[in-house]
């Protein structure tokens, strides 16, 4: 039985704005393994990136209010630390990888000194060590001369290597957890197929956890272990791989495996999920996927479906699965 | 079946300026020399990564921008096209075996008329701002693509404004809510503005702007990518719908391959200002030829957990265009490198008859007659 080294329990991040109350996060439970790359999935609008900046403590409040909820590091509450707590934790135990590799890095300081920063606030190396992991990172992530690299600018390199040295930076102290939020989505193919390898290489090689956020189902099928399937702020379903490609059981899900284009399949029916995300604010009562359902029932429209359990490790938030249907 | 565009050896290249009079010290050649026909009533795909010339090749197709080269043919008879490409050819010939120049000089003349007369980009300005209602262009992204000072009737409608493509105003807002219609967004609110939209309707304002003047021919450029996957195949499916109900001819430039190969009877391949490669869509998945295609298509993830594909990972990255290396483009990231490949372009050979690529690994083929 390997470890667990998140833990998130029915987690509301909701947004006070002057037009309503924004559910961004709402009622959201999972959890990662050690050594596990869970993938999470969703629209544009869904809640995986307020997740992912919730668990880094990184919601602007206000607007921002983690309002209910748990989230476990290696059995610790985060939502309990003191800012200087969640500092230790945050860039050594748990890092983070933005999707915009063009904005995150400073354009007037050196690759190798942004790297080493890291360690100046989570280690005591000397300079000239840190300069050397730096170096020795940078190697790592398989950019070729690493020397010559440390002493270059952002603005002298390439999207792929750029998002290669915030990688570089996020693994340097070995974290328990990377989150990945669209890591590859500013990226081309060729360059996507590069990056998400080392992540899994690195993943296997240092037995972190990662959570990999993205819109694009492709990727969480080549990568994820498992899978949290997120709508209008809420899960709809998690499964492993497998399982979820195999045997998607809520209409989003199946909807949106249909609804993707496959390279060598041209002549495959596109289905079409008619409308668009409803619109967060004030909310309606009842299941979010309800106007877009193509097996909407009565009840979907004034109650929430729960969180039905449908086999071990497969759940599923829809009328169709609940107690009275089974 | 007869084309509704064929260009010819296009080349786009933008000078780089540098000091105090601005001196020109470089081009980046971003469109290098591409030939590529489009059929009527079809879809062609021009796919390839960012930097490689696709948009500036679609931007230039649509007359956006001024080529360096090439000629563009817009529904033009067999005859015409031919009767000129087989002047450009004498003209080459004649310069090559040395003749007298006042012949040639007389010859490049003609060509001038002919050119005059059909090739797009020669033609004198204000036929071109004429011709242009045939070409539109949807644009990538949809929020940059509209002013969000108007109102999308007036967005829409602009064009028509620009062509006095109506006689009253009853008869502009009718026609303007009739585009509305058919691109899928709710007639009353001709009113409204950009913001008050989603993505995928603000894409379908963009799409009802390009049909407003009766278009033969849109370039869509990446109608997609900036949408969600849900929204992405409701944006296919009424483009797909309004190709058979206005009969209208698609150049569809994307990144995106499986979305390409899905929408495109034939496509094509650019990398770095070229077409490697270029296919009906069955043929360039089975049996791509170029070592290019290959790496890219090995690089497509599936979403599948259950297969997984022999991953090609190409080494380094996309040279500048500003200087390409020698030879062939690809040489320095190619597995298949020859000698031959570091020292010479290779030419665009046809293996298979409507299949062509540009490398010298099919250097015994017949060369595609371009």
């Amino acid at each position: 039985m390997s470890n667990t080294i998140l833990e998130i329990h029915n987690l509301k991040t909701y947004f006070h704005t002057e037009e309503g109350i924004v559910r961004a996060v709402d009622d959201v439970s999972f959890h990662i393994q050690e050594g596990e790359i869970l993938g999470l999935v969703g629209e544009s609008g869904c809640g995986k990136s307020v997740t992912s900046l919730s668990i880094m403590g990184l919601v602007p409040v206000p607007p921002g209010k983690i309002e209910d909820g748990e989230i476990l590091f290696k059995g610790k509450d985060l939502l309990k630390m003191s800012d200087k707590e969640l500092q230790k934790i945050r860039g050594d135990e748990i890092t983070m990888i933005f999707q915009e590799p063009m904005t995150a890095l400073n354009p007037v300081s050196k690759i190798g000194d942004q790297i080493a920063e890291v360690l100046e606030f989570h280690s005591d190396l000397s300079k000239k060590e840190r300069w050397e992991k730096a170096v020795e990172m940078i190697r790592l992530v398989g950019i070729p001369e690493p020397e010559k690299r440390a002493d270059s600018y952002p603005h002298e390199m390439s999207g792929g290597m750029r998002q290669r040295i915030l990688i570089a930076m996020a693994l340097i102290k070995d974290p328990s957890l990377l989150i990945a939020d669209e890591p590859t989505t500013a990226l081309d193919v060729t360059i996507q197929a590069q990056i998400l390898d080392l992540i899994k290489k690195l993943n296997e090689q240092f037995h972190s956890a990662v959570l990999l956020i993205t819109h694009d189902l492709a990727v969480i099928a080549e990568n994820a272990d498992r899978v949290v399937v997120m709508y209008a702020g809420k899960m709809v379903e998690s499964a492993d791989v497998k399982t979820l490609f195999g045997n998607p059981k809520h209409p989003y899900t199946r909807g949106l495996l249909k609804s993707i284009p496959v390279l060598g399949e041209p002549d495959k029916k596109l289905h079409i999920i008619e409308g668009n995300v409803p619109n967060l604010i004030d909310l309606p009562p009842g299941c979010p996927f309800y106007n877009r359902c193509p097996e909407a029932m009565d009840r979907c429209i004034n109650e929430l479906p729960v969180i039905t359990t449908l086999e071990e490790g497969h759940t599923v938030r829809c009328h169709l699965y609940g107690e009275e249907n089974k | 079946m007869s084309n509704l565009v064929e260009i010819y050896d296009l080349k786009k290249h933008f000078p780089i300026k540098a000091g105090l009079f601005k001196k020109t010290v470089g081009h980046i050649k971003a469109v290098d020399g591409i030939t590529l026909k489009i059929p009527k009533g079809e879809t062609v795909g021009l796919v390839g990564e960012s930097g490689c010339g696709k948009t500036t090749a679609g931007r230039t197709i649509t007359a956006l921008y001024k080529p360096t080269a090439g000629e563009m043919f817009f529904d033009t008879s067999r005859e015409d096209i031919d009767e000129l490409l087989a002047l450009k050819k004498k003209i080459k010939g004649l310069r090559e075996s040395g003749t007298d120049s006042a012949q040639i000089h007389d010859l490049e003349h003609e060509l001038v008329l002919l050119r005059k007369r059909m090739d797009m980009y020669s033609l004198p300005k204000r036929e071109l701002n004429k011709r242009r209602r045939d070409f539109q262009m949807v644009f990538q992204d949809p929020y940059g693509s509209l002013n969000p000072r108007i109102p999308v009737g007036d967005i829409i409608g602009e064009g028509l404004d620009i062509h006095r493509m109506y006689s009253s105003k009853k008869e502009r807002k009718e026609k303007i809510q009739d585009l509305m219609a058919k691109t899928g967004i709710d007639p009353a609110y001709i009113n409204r503005y950009p913001h008050e939209f989603s993505g995928g309707q603000r894409q379908r304002i963009g799409i009802a702007r390009a049909l407003s003047l009766n278009p033969k021919l849109l370039v869509l450029d990446e109608p997609v990518s900036a949408l969600d996957v849900s929204i992405q195949v409701q944006i296919l499916d009424l483009l797909e719908k309004l190709q058979s109900d206005f009969d209208l001819t698609y150049l569809f430039i994307a990144h995106d391959l499986s979305v390409v190969e899905y929408f495109s009877q034939e496509v094509a391949v650019m990398y770095l200002g070229k077409i490697v490669e270029k296919a009906s869509r069955e043929k360039l998945y089975k049996d791509k030829l170029h070592p290019y295609t290959k790496a890219l298509i090995s690089a497509v993830p599936i979403p599948d957990p259950n297969k997984k594909r022999q991953r090609i990972i190409l080494e380094g990255d996309v040279p500048s265009p500003v200087s390409p290396p020698k030879g062939c483009y690809f040489h320095p990231r190619c597995s298949e490198c020859m000698e031959i490949c570091k020292q010479e372009e290779p030419p665009v050979f046809e293996p298979k008859e409507g299949h062509t690529v540009q490398c010298w690994l099919y250097k015994g083929s017949k060369l595609a007659d371009e």
